[in-house]
């Protein structure tokens, strides 16, 4: 009984102290949610039993979020979930219901903000036999680190003829001697912060992950071309902290230029090439625009991605439809300062197939696995990459993917769970 | 020299915003920087063959070279003299090649200066994919998407303040103290930019592409906006596009508004008939789509986009995506123009590569299908598809410069002049 109950995560530091036997919330999901959950709970531990004979397991401990919350408490996201997931630290979370009037987001952003989760974490990874619009889905292997608290994103905006709209107007217009608004009578305005910190967290986050994971380079992407002082400064910021802070560790472009500019481009690609050998991380940068681009002409050239709110979320999406992954693709929200971290699907609820027994369980059994590895148990990662990768190339797969396979076997979300265990 | 009086030609003008041509239009060119020359040469010879060969003689455009960029500066002393301004101002149409960054400015400030005093609203973008160009991706057959870009708001306007600037507190402050707003993460250290959107500047550019859509038969306007986080801008830019939509072109089209509503009063199936209904009319079907699953349905399923209606950096952002999905980076053309005036100026979108200055050897297919993209907008068809059968025609047979060969099995590789002679000879 007392291994039952597990024990919590703590955290120093930064630094997880994870036990044998972790308590994890879980937030069930709505709709489609508790299919998809007792499909990705029995996958994550079938591999973690597997990966470790019974020495590991983690004691799930459910929190109430969404529709099943409100339907047993009045409330979409109950303080106590809020408590116990900041007590616990690491939480997985199903899709959740839209509430009348206010929308998911409020759900996610509550819980994003409460916790300051500010970076959206979302590798994105192709599974072979996966169908996919691109000739080679393969050489795409991208990690994004999308900042989650800043940029236009965080929803300052006033509404065209308002009393604020005019209020701010006035001001930008007389006292800060703006002329460039082409319409001002007819405006509605937006604000878009972006901070030395929330940029520089974001991108030691980034930085960090490549060191632990072994990439070779983290690519700031952002638009400082045309808004100089809040994306260029992005990656200004983002090229100090790297320099700063992981001095020999790190080769950054903006050193490339400084030694191109006193030696010339001979030296700097000597330099560059150099610092590659001895298994530094290559910073470099790449405008949004035409990483979209580059992204599908020459993938390869990128390992893990920092970038702002608005663009990650760009990015993130067309990097998942290009590897065929739209409905398959996890994610995590954390702060690797505290140690919180939300893992979870990035679909929606799909009410329709609630009960079915129908959908893909991917996303949710690919979030554990990034929680898997978050906690540094990499063995029973490992087990359940190897195993999706086996099962979808033998075409078991569920509707979704059936649907766009040829000669491919359709699967029930709980019989694709039985061919993964089968194949860990 | 008999045709002294032809060579001379003829000023366009423009009436309620309806060009009349007239047989000899006089229109302005800009050679452009670096592999400028090259592509010129290049691009008048072929649209002066289609022309040629699609009206026998009867019209003819005179060319009229106006300075920008380093051949300016080197003339003039200036990087955009007035003069020019003027010339493009009274003769409305111009064609540009690529022009050099000026130290400390930019091409931007050239391009943006042009565009800024024409007030050319519209950023124009065709993607489509010619057969045989190397692509990325499986179906590149399946994009054929006119980008509506509006070009003068959004916060790409430029409206920014310095972290740690006296402006810049100045304005935080006012944010936190005046306007109340506590969404703000890191107030002592952010940098602040200002996202204008009007309905103004929404509803002329939305007018613009739906007008484009009925003019040359499309069957949908998609309007592509973030308004599911940007309520105010970008979900407002939605709004007033469908509130245009209704107003203006009223029985020409049918909106999703318009589905939704019938779908609240009598249901999904009254909708589904309504819309079905309307488009068995012809009617042209606006409706919308949030950026992040614009992205990813224009890779699954494009053939749903016709033309594309969106603000500034959505459409910066999609054009080049789009444009890299169908292996047309160094060909997309472009133009801006104010539909209202007149004013629009076509041109190429990419740089001046100054490594192949002289050399004969890159593509000059964007300023050739910016070419293109000008005689259609002055009415003349003929001569524009002309231009597209050749262009299919060449690049089909791999007659191609560098930039395909290296990436096509069997291409032979022209220079810049024979790919414009092969362009005429199949005209």
């Amino acid at each position: 009984m007392s291994s039952i109950q597990g024990k919590k995560i703590v955290v120093n530091n930064g630094v997880l102290n994870v036990p044998d036997h972790p308590i994890i919330p879980f937030i069930i999901g709505d709709g489609t949610g508790p299919d998809i959950w007792a499909a990705a709970s029995r996958v994550l531990d079938a591999a973690v039993d597997k990966a470790y004979s019974g020495q590991k397991y983690i004691v799930w401990k459910e929190v109430l979020a969404g529709q099943k919350a409100f339907d047993l408490t009045g409330e979409w996201l109950p303080q106590e979930t809020l408590d116990i997931i900041r007590e616990y630290f690491i939480a997985i979370k199903g899709p959740l219901t839209t509430p009348i009037g206010g929308g998911i987001r409020s759900l996610n952003v509550a819980l994003r903000q409460n916790l300051d989760l500010y970076a959206c974490v979302r590798p994105v990874h192709y599974f072979k036999g996966v169908p996919s619009p691109v000739k080679r889905p393969e050489d795409v292997d991208i990690v994004i680190f999308r900042e989650n608290t800043e940029d236009i994103y965080a929803g300052i905006e006033y509404q065209e003829g308002s009393a604020e709209v005019k209020k701010l107007l006035k001001f930008l217009q007389e006292e800060m001697g703006v002329t460039k608004i082409r319409f001002p009578d007819s405006s509605a305005l937006g604000i878009k912060p972006v901070s030395i910190e929330g940029t520089k967290r974001l991108v030691r986050s980034a930085i960090d992950y490549a060191l632990a994971n072994g990439y070779k380079s983290v690519t700031l992407v952002h638009k400082g071309n045309i808004m100089k002082y809040t994306e260029g400064a992005f990656k200004n910021w983002g090229y100090e902290v790297a320099e700063q802070e992981y001095g020999d560790k790190v080769f950054t472009w903006d050193e490339y230029d400084r030694i191109k500019d006193n030696e010339g481009a001979k030296a700097a690609d000597k330099a560059q090439a150099e610092a590659e050998l001895a298994g530094k991380i290559i910073i470099k940068d790449s405008i949004a625009d035409i990483f979209l681009q580059q992204i599908l002409t020459r993938p390869v050239e990128f390992d893990v991605v920092a970038t702002l709110n608005l663009n990650g979320d760009y990015m993130s999406d067309a990097l998942a439809a290009q590897v065929g992954g739209i409905g398959i693709a996890p994610g995590a929200n954390i702060n690797y300062l505290t140690g919180h971290a939300i893992f979870e699907a990035t679909h929606g609820t799909a009410p329709k197939y609630t009960g079915l027994d129908k959908v893909n369980p991917s996303s949710v059994i690919l979030s554990g696995e990034m929680m898997l590895r978050h906690l540094q148990w990499n063995e029973a990662a490992d087990l359940i990459i190897a195993s999706i990768e086996k099962t979808i190339d033998s075409k078991v797969v569920t509707y979704d993917f059936a649907r766009l396979m040829e000669g491919a076997t359709e699967v029930k979300c709980s019989e694709f769970a039985d061919e993964l265990i089968k194949n860990l | 020299m008999s045709n002294q009086t032809l060579i001379e030609g003829n000023r366009i003008t423009v009436n309620n915003g309806v060009l009349n041509v007239g047989n000899h239009p006089i229109i302005p060119f800009i050679i452009g920087d670096g592999i400028g020359p090259d592509i010129w040469r290049a691009a008048s010879r072929v649209l002066d063959a289609a022309v040629e060969k699609a009206y026998q003689g009867n019209k003819s455009i005179v060319w009229k070279e106006v300075l920008a960029g380093q051949k300016a500066f080197d003339l003039t002393g200036e990087w955009l003299p007035q003069e020019t301004l003027d010339v493009i101002g009274e003769y409305l149409i111009a064609l540009k090649g690529p022009l050099t960054t000026p130290i400390g400015g930019g091409i931007r400030s050239l391009n943006v200066a042009l565009r800024q005093k024409l007030d050319l609203y519209t950023c124009l973008r065709p993607v489509r994919w010619f057969k045989g160009t190397p692509s990325p991706v499986k179906l590149p057959q399946n994009v054929d998407i006119v980008i509506f870009r509006e070009n003068t708001e959004d916060i790409y306007a430029g409206i920014e303040y310095q972290q740690g600037s006296p402006e810049a507190e100045k304005i935080l402050d006012v944010l936190q103290n005046v306007m109340k707003t506590t969404k703000i993460r890191f107030p002592e250290t952010s940098a602040i930019g200002i996202k204008p959107v009007s309905s103004q500047g929404s509803k002329r550019l939305v007018k613009a592409a739906i007008q484009h859509a009925l003019l040359n038969g499309r069957k949908s306007v998609t309007m592509v906006h973030k308004g599911n986080i940007m309520k105010f801008t970008e979900g407002a830019f939605k709004q007033w596009g469908y509130e245009l939509a209704e107003e203006e072109f009223g029985d020409k089209v049918f909106t999703w508004n318009q589905y939704n509503n019938v779908k609240e009063a009598q249901g999904k199936e009254a909708a589904d008939k309504f819309q079905q209904e309307a488009l068995e009319q012809g009617k042209i079907l606006i409706k919308d789509m949030i950026v992040d699953n614009f992205l990813q349905q224009v890779l699954l399923e494009p053939a749903q986009f016709d033309v594309v209606a969106t603000l500034n950096l959505n459409g910066d952002l999609i054009s080049d995506a789009l444009a890299a999905q169908v292996g047309g980076i160094g060909i997309a053309p472009g133009a801006n123009i104010n539909y209202e005036t007149g004013h629009a100026i076509f041109e190429a979108t990419h740089g001046t590569a100054p490594e192949f200055t002289d050399l004969d050897q890159v593509n000059p297919s964007s300023l050739i299908l910016s070419g293109e993209m000008m005689l259609r907008h002055l009415g003349w068809d003929e001569a524009a598809n002309l231009i597209i059968n050749a262009m299919e025609k060449t690049i089909f047979s791999e007659m191609v410069t560098f930039d395909f060969a290296r990436r096509m099995e069997g291409a032979t590789e022209v220079k810049c002049s024979q790919f414009a002679d092969e362009l005429i000879n199949n005209l």
